[in-house]
């Protein structure tokens, strides 16, 4: 570690009920603690997650399809003798992001992603092993989540540009926004 | 595949309007000019934290000192994500830092300008992230993945910054003499500087021709610059602000308006790093950065430990 | 005694709160931009905009009970006027300091709003509800920093020493009992200043001197400043905090 390279952590959001964990970003840390801090103030400023992962950028392999269309390592069980559990991540469309696929029990992470490949399309890959996942603990989702839902202020709907060029162009007096600040707990929640 | 095979494949999956994702092939220029664009991009996002975050202490309401609060706080969010889409093509975000604390880093011209009033706040927001909203807008749907889905979050977020920009700068220039004085000044200054934030003239621009091939360009400079003028002309008109261009002039037969020569003496002068407030920007970055060197180090240090003692 | 008797009380008692985070948050504030690295400026902003959301949650229910307006009292007050206590009003200092302040606060905080979600006055049980969730998540932020500080290297450890040093004369005005408030406890609408302070002491002290290997300072003489009377950092950081609503004082923003 150097000065300002603080290892990177991949972030990955759940952030509707039903909806599959997808990957947010990377954020910089120096420990899995403060990298699921992090990662929850960097990325959950605005409604909606239910969910985070960070998982150590280099604990993940990511290929695309091309890539591994090209070259599949040689030997990918060598030195493995245990099953774990693997989460492989795809892309499944240009315009989206690496969304969770499978949960696949192996003896490598390239095993895993041999299988999910066997049942999924995509057109880039991601695997990590269980073990390389820190998560938000569910008792704090309250106090993990539910703030960005009261910080309405951070909203656009919120500011009537619209309505207050008309009241101008029609000759109102446009004295105020009525719009109240925001109070923890009182704002309508954002779905 | 030869060289010019895979030239031609990468060329064909962009037309495709394909994206290209980290560990895709693609040409050594393609990655340099991507890596200069974004890391560029970000440091924009990071300096510019700077010109409006000093006046959250000053800020006049409860509601403004919130507002302002969370907008500069997205700045620091943008230049986190765009951090992240350049660290995916191979440089880290040491060298990047490192590069914006010598000086060598560019970063966006506009925040080489001073705040100097309240109002200035507003007509950032307004004006600069209006700009900058035309421009992210088209980056939105570039060909390289990382920055593509970072342009899509940042665009969302910075559509709360010109509104919350608009409705300051719609209340104040219907609000006291004062107030209406204050905005009109702050218009003055910053009008010229919102226009240069889109680049030189197309005739002038360099590389053009490339980016828009390889899917990282694909709106000119004057295209975007214009769409911007034709957007807020007639908004500041309506509420009584006058725009600083004695040559802006309707152009009834294509319906645009037309504005004066911008002052490239001055445009070159500061991206060269003679604005006003250049100095004071990095300088401000640097005693962030090296006040907070014995805070990362102890976290390094504490992080070490903790490794060595969970290693049988 | 019937709940309108006592509003007058409960705002006084609520301004004190409310003018802590106001002050506190915008001590806070003062670090966007300027932190040590970028992911703590966000968080950091983030708690400052806690902060200054519960300063305007606690303004609404004074404005709720007494019919003033937050922004008249927050603009327009001179600092004699003010009602924080004076660690909140002291500079930033470095990130040792604020981090440090901000911890001590946080956990105060979160003591008291345990107790007030018992309140017997509703509107107030409900907002300390809401409230907790996100102090929760400060204290969880704050000690993890602690932590990491306190046995970082030599030099955290020195400034985080001093730090703790400063703070601690300043820490026994957070749990003063304050005029009127002994109605309050009796009404069972606000809780008494020792519970809190139990509750507080017995997460920080173990945790401050067992994880974090600080050493708690010895009770020293109380600071010269009260909520009463504050020291010259108020009426400096009221000068910036009021420069640009001073201007014209009847026009809106």
């Amino acid at each position: 570690m150097t000065d300002t390279q603080w290892p990177r952590y991949e972030v990955f959001l759940q952030t509707e009920e039903g909806k599959p964990l997808q990957h947010a970003g990377s954020v910089h840390a120096p420990d899995s603690e403060l990298a699921v801090l992090n990662a929850r103030d960097v990325f959950v400023r605005r409604p909606k997650c239910l969910l985070l992962w960070v998982v150590p950028a280099d604990r993940m392999i990511h290929r695309t399809s091309e890539e591994l269309a090209q070259a599949w390592p040689a030997n990918p069980l060598s030195g493995e003798s245990e099953r774990r559990l693997y989460h492989v991540f795809r892309k499944e469309s240009h315009r989206g992001t690496l969304v969770f696929a499978a949960s696949i029990e192996s003896l490598s992470a390239w095993d895993a992603l041999k299988v999910a490949m066997s049942r999924h399309e995509g057109l880039a890959w991601a695997v990590f092993p269980q073990e390389a996942v820190r998560q938000n603990d569910p008792h704090d989702r309250p106090s993990f989540f539910e703030p960005a839902l009261d910080k309405n202020y951070r909203l656009h709907g919120q500011y009537k540009t619209i309505q207050l060029m008309r009241q101008v162009e029609a000759g109102k007096k446009v004295s105020s926004t009525g719009a109240e600040p925001a109070k923890p707990g009182t704002s309508p929640r954002q779905t | 595949m030869t060289e010019e095979q895979k030239l031609k494949h990468f060329e064909d999956r962009i037309a495709r309007g394909e994206k290209i994702e980290p560990g895709d092939w693609m040409p050594e220029r393609y990655r340099r000019q991507l890596i200069r664009m974004i890391s560029q991009h970000a440091h924009s996002e990071i300096v510019g934290m700077l010109p409006e975050g000093a006046w959250i202490t000053r800020a006049p309401n409860l509601r403004r000192k919130l507002v302002l609060l969370a907008k500069v706080q997205d700045e620091a969010g943008h230049g986190q994500y765009l951090y992240h889409a350049a660290e995916t093509l191979g440089v880290t975000r040491q060298e990047m830092l490192e590069a914006l604390l010598k000086g060598e880093a560019k970063y966006s011209s506009v925040f080489n300008y001073p705040t100097l009033s309240w109002a200035d706040v507003g007509v950032i927001g307004w004006l600069v992230d209006g700009a900058a909203i035309i421009n992210q807008t088209m980056l939105a749907k570039c060909s390289y993945g990382p920055y593509a889905r970072a342009m899509v979050r940042i665009c969302a977020e910075e559509t709360f910054h010109k509104k919350q920009g608009q409705e300051m700068v719609i209340l104040l220039s219907q609000g006291t003499a004062l107030q209406r004085a204050m905005v009109q000044d702050a218009i003055n200054r910053w009008w010229w500087p919102t226009l240069m934030m889109f680049g030189p003239h197309d005739s002038e621009s360099k590389n053009s021709e490339e980016l828009t091939r390889w899917g990282i360009k694909t709106r000119s400079n004057d295209e975007l610059r214009q769409e911007f003028v034709d957007q807020v002309v007639p908004e500041l008109q309506a509420l009584g602000i006058t725009i600083p261009d004695p040559d802006l002039t309707f152009d009834e037969e294509t319906g645009n308006w037309r504005a004066g020569e911008i002052d490239w003496e001055e445009f070159w002068r500061v991206i060269k790093g003679g604005g006003p407030c250049n100095e004071e920007r990095l300088q401000a970055r640097r005693s962030a950065h090296d006040d907070g060197r014995w805070v990362r180090e102890a976290l390094q240090a504490y992080a070490s430990r903790q490794v060595r003692q969970e290693r049988p | 005694m019937p709940i309108d008797r006592l509003h007058p009380i409960i705002c006084s008692r609520l301004l004190l709160m409310a003018d802590d985070e106001l002050v506190l948050g915008h001590r806070d504030s003062e670090w966007t931009g300027h932190a040590p690295i970028l992911e703590e400026d966000i968080a950091f902003s983030n708690i400052a905009q806690d902060e200054l959301g519960h300063a305007i949650a606690w303004y609404s229910l004074v404005e709720e009970l007494s019919g003033k307006d937050p922004d008249r009292l927050v603009y327009t007050r001179g600092g004699a006027d003010f009602r924080n206590t004076p660690l909140v009003e002291l500079p930033k200092q470095d990130w040792a300091f604020s981090m440090t302040r901000q911890y001590l606060f946080d956990y105060a905080e979160s003591a008291r709003l345990e107790l007030l979600t018992q309140s017997a006055y509703r509107p107030l049980a409900d907002l300390a509800a809401k409230v907790t969730k996100e102090e929760e998540y400060h204290c969880r932020h704050t000690s993890a920093w602690m932590k990491r500080l306190s046995l970082g290297t030599e030099e955290s450890h020195r400034r985080m020493q001093s730090a703790l040093d400063a703070c601690w004369p300043y820490v026994p005005d957070l749990f003063s009992p304050v005029p009127g408030e002994e109605l309050l406890v009796q009404e069972r609408i606000f809780p008494a200043p020792p519970a809190v302070e139990r509750n507080w002491e017995q997460r920080v002290a173990p945790f401050l001197r067992a994880e974090c290997g600080l050493r708690i300072p010895e009770s020293a003489d109380p600071p010269a400043w009260t909520r009463e009377k504050h020291s010259p950092h108020l009426e400096e950081l009221l000068g910036e905090l009021q420069f640009v609503a001073r201007l014209d004082p009847k026009a809106k923003w």
